[in-house]
């Protein structure tokens, strides 16, 4: 939550402030924007993680704040959220792949356990990777071909 | 140690820069991975010392599942009617790909707590991280068996879809998301916007129906 206040503030200061051109305004209001959407986006995986904790849950706290934004986003409150959360939203989710790689480098912890069963695990993830894919695919198509004749 | 915060966003963006020239088997995640991996075991460095140092990046990864929601409101929108067969589909997916996936584990006999990192493999990395983590078992090993699966479904995913003759670019996006998550829908946006945005959906989807088979999983005691 406290990055959320200063992005509330610099808004608010945005009226006091002399009017000093369009492009020069914009700019500190865009980054202030972008930082009380993140400040909100921690605050709902926050939230989340509290009641993960809270009701002992074994799903992760995050799915649990994604789903409670969710609900936000399903109210009258969509439009504010799409204007002052969406931007650092966005940011968020075009470097999700970056973020996942320090968790990947883990794997360095684990290299006897995975040598031991390497053609198992090999065989089980391509397997289920396939049925995945193909009963999604399949479902889909037949589902979606009815509803739209 | 924020050199291992330096080290990995150098070595991120060069990834990005050589994945242009492979079609999807270039992956950055995982060009990424084996040179921090390389680096770390050349230069001796502990594991503990390199996840301190990169804290900031893991940090993020909650606000950014939790920003996952707006791609499904966008394009739970935009494919309005639609979405109750995508849910049915994704659902299905997910139940029939998490049950193969185990059992098949099972039966070639991996050990307990592995089945239990492979179990949410579909979802994105850091949602299946989470799970594993909550079920006890090791989150690395849940992100990197999801960092895998991304793979193969980016690169076997649209050949697959030709050969079995699935024109719907809407059910291709889907199935690739579904299974592929993350990597399979930087992939699919290649294909065009339609399938890019059906591939965003299914990936959330993912994210939000993996943990809760899980969840289910773990209660009924089969996991």
């Amino acid at each position: 939550m406290q990055l959320a206040h200063p992005a509330w503030e610099d808004s608010g200061a945005r009226g006091r402030q002399r009017g000093s051109g369009m492009s020069e305004e914009d700019r500190p209001n865009r980054v202030a924007r972008w930082l009380f959407g993140l400040g909100v986006l921690v605050a709902f995986a926050a939230g989340g993680n509290a009641l993960q904790a809270w009701l002992d849950l074994p799903i992760p706290g995050s799915t649990l704040g994604m789903a409670l934004f969710l609900v936000v986003l399903a109210t009258p409150l969509r439009r504010p959220a799409a204007t002052f959360i969406a931007p650092a939203a966005d940011s968020l989710i075009a470097v999700l792949p970056l973020l996942l790689v320090p968790l990947a480098v883990g794997i360095v912890g684990s290299f006897g356990d995975l040598a031991e069963h390497a053609l198992a695990l090999a065989a089980a993830l391509v397997a289920g990777w396939l049925v995945t894919f193909l009963t999604a695919a399949f479902v889909a198509d037949l589902l979606m071909r009815r509803t739209r004749s | 140690m924020i050199w291992a915060l330096a080290v990995t966003l150098l070595v991120w963006a060069g990834a990005v820069w050589l994945s242009r020239f492979g079609a999807g088997w270039l992956n950055p995640v995982l060009i990424s991975t084996i040179v921090l991996v390389a680096i770390l075991l050349v230069g001796r460095t502990p594991l503990e010392a390199y996840q301190a140092g990169t804290a900031p990046l893991t940090v993020l990864l909650g606000p950014a599942i939790v920003a996952l929601a707006f791609p499904i409101q966008r394009h739970a929108k935009q494919l309005g009617r639609l979405l109750p067969a995508l849910v049915i589909a994704c659902v299905a997916g997910a139940i029939v790909g998490g049950v193969v996936t185990v059992l098949l584990a099972w039966a070639l006999g991996v050990p307990h707590d592995l089945l239990l990192s492979l179990a949410p493999k579909h979802a994105t990395s850091a949602v299946s991280a989470a799970v594993a983590e909550v079920l006890g078992a090791d989150a690395s090993l849940a992100a990197v068996f999801s960092v895998l699966t991304g793979i193969v479904g980016a690169v076997a995913g649209p050949p697959l879809l030709n050969l079995v003759r699935i024109k719907d670019p809407v059910s291709r996006g889907l199935a690739i998301g579904v299974s592929a998550h993350a990597i399979g829908t930087a992939r699919a946006m290649e294909d065009g916007p339609t399938t890019g945005a059906a591939s965003a959906l299914g990936m959330a989807l993912a994210s939000l129906v993996v943990p809760t088979l899980c969840l289910v999983a773990a209660l009924l005691g089969w996991l």
